[in-house]
């Protein structure tokens, strides 16, 4: 089997990029794009470690179905969250949403 | 019905509660005409938050309840199979130790076996053991209670570590009733936060029959109540993806709630921020979870404790993740940006809510998950914390003072808050850290949740009163409030006069307990500087009390009505501020108990 | 099986790349729905079908089906003629169906080699997560239900037109 420290790689630069997508793009679209990546990032932790440590432990899988879920829930709101502001603004660019300091 | 529902019904009653409200607010909002009557309708789901917060009272003094047969039975076996192993190991040392006689396995025995420095299991206490004895050998299922069954529980997953590794499943809790008592904490501590929750839901919704939140009424009311909630769900799960459906519960509902007012482009503003800096801190909580899982093979906390011996790195990093995403909660600096914006941009009644019932329920958890999962990385959180604490007060502090906007005033004064909170969970790592009894940082924290939480809505409230009649959210809106509405402006000058900390009011008190349980682990630097910050804030909250009671009404300025609830809500607040202050003894009493529940040994 | 795990992980990767540094949100977003393709790809070598599926059907399908849907609604704008003729671009595209024909062919190739037998089923079946889901975990999926209720009352009063907004103006 592959070496279990690849998996964990690939999950640590899924995470990373995800955050990367998430602080970096102007776009909110693509922002909440980068949250669906980082929580996919720890999909991939919870399915690897159930199968090579703890192969009777199927709480991975189910922490898997939950997350998963929540994804769904989270980009059904946050993208409503973006449609609504998109009527008040016109825009979606969060460089150019700045009504408040900070 | 059988007993087993009976239970389930018994250990969440309010939650129960709470969601049927939820749901028949939903209702009757669909089938009520549209219009302004609506407004009863939230004062209708208070008096529900009422009842509820009434339910949470009557499970935080009855305790937690006796779990079924079912479950009684099963930890029965499993207190067996530990006390089985227990005996093979004990016999595998006595053969390693020629000099000891054949073990007789009594508590002191084992107890005098730890102290040697034999016992190869570290996280098992002493009280573990006398649970899991008595489990075993001693009493039949009648007497044991839910403490000692989880106990025996902890007990045996340290156990089970040396003989194999046993998922939820395969320890027999196959079926809803046993996983409640698996998945739930069902103790004093998340009933008394159940309360508080229910209270803030209470006051929130009476104020917010003031607020303008146009025509959908209805499903403000009912994500609200989704949201109070969610955060009941956090601080009663010990395993730790519960914990992340609590809280995205919470967080779908809040955010929603953020971005109501669809003719504000600010609340839009503050709703995509929210978003995106809450989601952030969600992915990077559950990463965290997802690394405990790769390190431990289970979400849970007491399973964590138990298999945690040394500072691992990959755990280190999961618990992290996890601390980052509580620290957005809780809004502690360096995490802090997003409060003032969201909280300027929300509607009041949201950013009241967020600033207390949110914040209280990221403190219990945090509290809960690093007290109770992690007491091996005492130092390391404990640490970590009073770098955030001593950052968030002075940054609150310091920006506070040059803020001209009530609510971002009061978003950093909650920044500042949320610093003197993080020094009590930080003395109960440093008490755990000496030996010390961590309970008194466990005592302040909660009794401080709760009197701040109280006040801090009131607080909330009032600007929002003020903004609703001058259009105005500067600090100026407040000028002349003496002559316009003296009874609103003298119950202001209370709660602002308790948040500074004045004594004889409840802020002092919950202050002097946190600053006193920071001395007594020597933390004095650390409470030297809030001290000190703590009277940097008597001066903006004094700035405002000046608005108020010194500068002159504008000419055209009328007098200012308040409406019953609105009235009632903030009567009831200034009276428990003042009590709280005047008379502290029973809170404290009660904020021991709840510290115990957790915190007990 | 390495080598399919190496080249799907290899695929996610550069795909999630290509999702942070790609401009237009559209390339973004095909991107990502790549990347998760590939993940479900990485999710089967790992012996976790089941897990597999559900990436595909819920994120690659629905939730991306979401923020399509959200991309285009965001485009009606006067240069949503120019984004219809972009759409016929190569470079658009390319990319995205070059990473899936990798996905393809590797999937081509599980399906070839797959042996008559199940050996991949012993753990993991859906059966066992439904076990598991419905057993400890019971209280867990009727929170999630709440959740999803949640969610749509609140992307409801989002959606919603506040009362003065025109039909038919904005989006």
């Amino acid at each position: 089997m592959v070496p279990f420290a690849w998996i964990i790689l690939v999950s640590i630069l899924l995470f990373a990029l995800g955050a990367i997508a998430l602080i970096t793009r102007r776009n909110a679209v693509a922002a909440l794009m980068g949250v669906e990546l980082m929580l996919n990032a720890a999909n991939l932790n919870f399915v690897a470690a159930w199968r090579y440590y703890y192969p009777d432990h199927l709480d991975a899988q189910v922490a898997v179905l939950l997350v998963i879920t929540i994804a769904a829930a989270e980009a059904a709101v946050g993208l409503a969250i973006i449609l609504n502001l998109y009527r008040r603004f016109g825009t979606v660019d969060l460089d150019q949403i700045r009504l408040m300091r900070g | 019905m059988n007993i087993d529902n009976v239970y389930i019904l018994h250990t969440f009653a309010p939650e129960i509660a709470l969601v049927a409200l939820a749901l028949l607010v939903l209702l009757v909002d669909l089938l009520l005409p549209k219009g302004n009557k609506r407004q009863v309708l939230a004062v209708f789901a208070a008096l529900g938050c009422l009842g509820v917060a009434g339910l949470g009272a009557w499970q935080w003094t009855n305790g937690a309840p006796t779990p079924p047969a079912a479950v009684q039975a099963s930890v029965h076996v499993l207190a067996q199979r530990g006390a089985v192993a227990l005996e093979a190991m004990l016999f595998h040392t006595s053969v390693t130790q020629p000099t000891s006689t054949a073990p007789v396995l009594t508590p002191d025995f084992l107890v005098g076996m730890m102290q040697d420095k034999m016992w190869p299991l570290k996280s098992v206490t002493e009280t573990d053991i006398r649970a899991l004895y008595k489990a075993a050998n001693l009493t039949g299922m009648d007497s044991l209670n839910t403490t000692d069954a989880r106990a025996a529980l902890i007990a045996y997953t340290a156990l089970r570590r040396d003989i194999v590794r046993l998922p939820a499943q395969k320890l027999g809790l196959a079926h809803a009733d046993e996983a409640v008592w698996w998945l739930f904490a069902n103790d004093q501590f998340s009933a008394a936060f159940k309360v508080i929750f229910a209270l803030a839901a209470f006051l929130v919704l009476l104020f917010s029959v003031r607020f303008p939140v146009e025509r959908y009424r209805g499903e403000f009311i009912s994500l609200l109540l989704f949201a109070a909630f969610g955060l009941m769900v956090m601080v009663n799960s010990l395993d730790l993806v519960v914990l992340f459906l609590g809280l995205e519960l919470t967080a779908l509902c809040v955010y929603p709630l953020v971005a109501w007012h669809k003719d504000n482009p600010r609340s839009a503003e503050a709703g995509t921020k929210y978003l995106l800096l809450g989601s952030l801190a969600s992915a990077c909580y559950i990463y965290g979870v997802s690394l405990l899982f790769v390190t431990f093979g289970s979400t849970h906390l007491n399973t964590i404790a138990a298999d945690m011996h040394a500072a691992n790195p990959m755990a280190l990093a999961g618990l992290l993740l996890i601390i980052i995403g509580f620290g957005f909660k809780v809004a502690g600096a360096p995490l802090h940006l997003w409060a003032p914006d969201v909280y300027q941009g929300a509607p009041y009644a949201v950013a009241a809510f967020l600033s207390t019932a949110s914040k209280a329920a990221g403190f219990a958890v945090l509290l809960r998950v690093l007290t109770i999962g992690f007491p091996h990385f005492s130092e390391q959180w404990a640490t970590l914390l009073g770098v955030i604490a001593a950052l968030s007060v002075v940054v609150g502090n310091t920006i506070a003072v040059h803020q001209n906007n009530v609510k971002r005033l009061l978003a950093y004064s909650g920044i500042a808050q949320a610093g003197y909170l993080l020094i009590a969970v930080m003395a109960t790592g440093a008490a755990h850290l000496a030996g010390h009894d961590p309970i008194d940082g466990g005592k302040a924290l909660v009794l401080y949740l709760f009197l701040y939480t109280v006040g801090n809505i009131g607080a909330f409230a009032v600007a929002g009163i003020v903004a609703q009649d001058t259009g105005s959210e500067e600090m100026s809106a407040f000028a002349g409030l003496r002559t316009r509405a003296p009874l609103l402006a003298f119950g202001m000058l209370i709660l602002l006069l308790s948040l500074g900390g004045i004594p004889l009011l409840a802020g002092f008190v919950g202050k002097w307990f946190i600053f006193l349980s920071g001395v007594q682990e020597g933390q004095y630097l650390l409470v030297l500087l809030g001290a000190s910050m703590s009277v940097v804030s008597i001066y903006y909250y004094l700035l405002l009390a000046k608005q108020m009671y010194i500068l002159p009404a504008k000419a055209d300025a009328k007098a200012l009505r308040i409406g019953l609830p609105a009235g009632i809500g903030l009567l009831l607040v200034v009276l428990l501020t003042v009590a709280i202050g005047a008379y502290p003894r029973p809170f404290v009493e009660a904020a021991q108990v709840t510290a115990q529940a957790l915190l007990g040994r | 099986m390495n080598i399919i795990f190496y080249l799907a992980a290899a695929v996610a990767i550069v795909a999630t790349l290509l999702v942070v540094t790609r401009l237009n949100a559209v390339h973004a977003l095909l991107y990502l729905i790549v990347s998760l393709l590939a993940v479900a790809v990485v999710f089967y070598t790992l012996g976790a079908p089941f897990v597999a599926a559900l990436e595909v059907i819920i994120y690659a399908g629905a939730i991306m089906v979401l923020f399509v849907f959200v991309i285009m609604m965001l485009n009606l704008g006067p240069q949503a003629t120019e984004t219809e003729r972009g759409w016929a671009e190569p470079e658009l595209w390319f990319g995205p169906a070059l990473l899936c024909g990798v996905l393809l062919g590797e999937v081509i190739y599980l399906i070839l080699r797959m042996p008559t037998g199940t050996t991949l089923a012993r753990v993991g079946t859906p059966e066992q997560v439904g076990v598991a889901l419905y057993g400890p975990y019971l209280l867990g999926v009727e929170l999630a239900s709440l959740l999803l209720l949640a969610g749509l009352v609140g992307a409801y009063h989002l959606g919603r037109r506040a009362p003065h907004e025109e039909p038919g103006g904005g989006v």
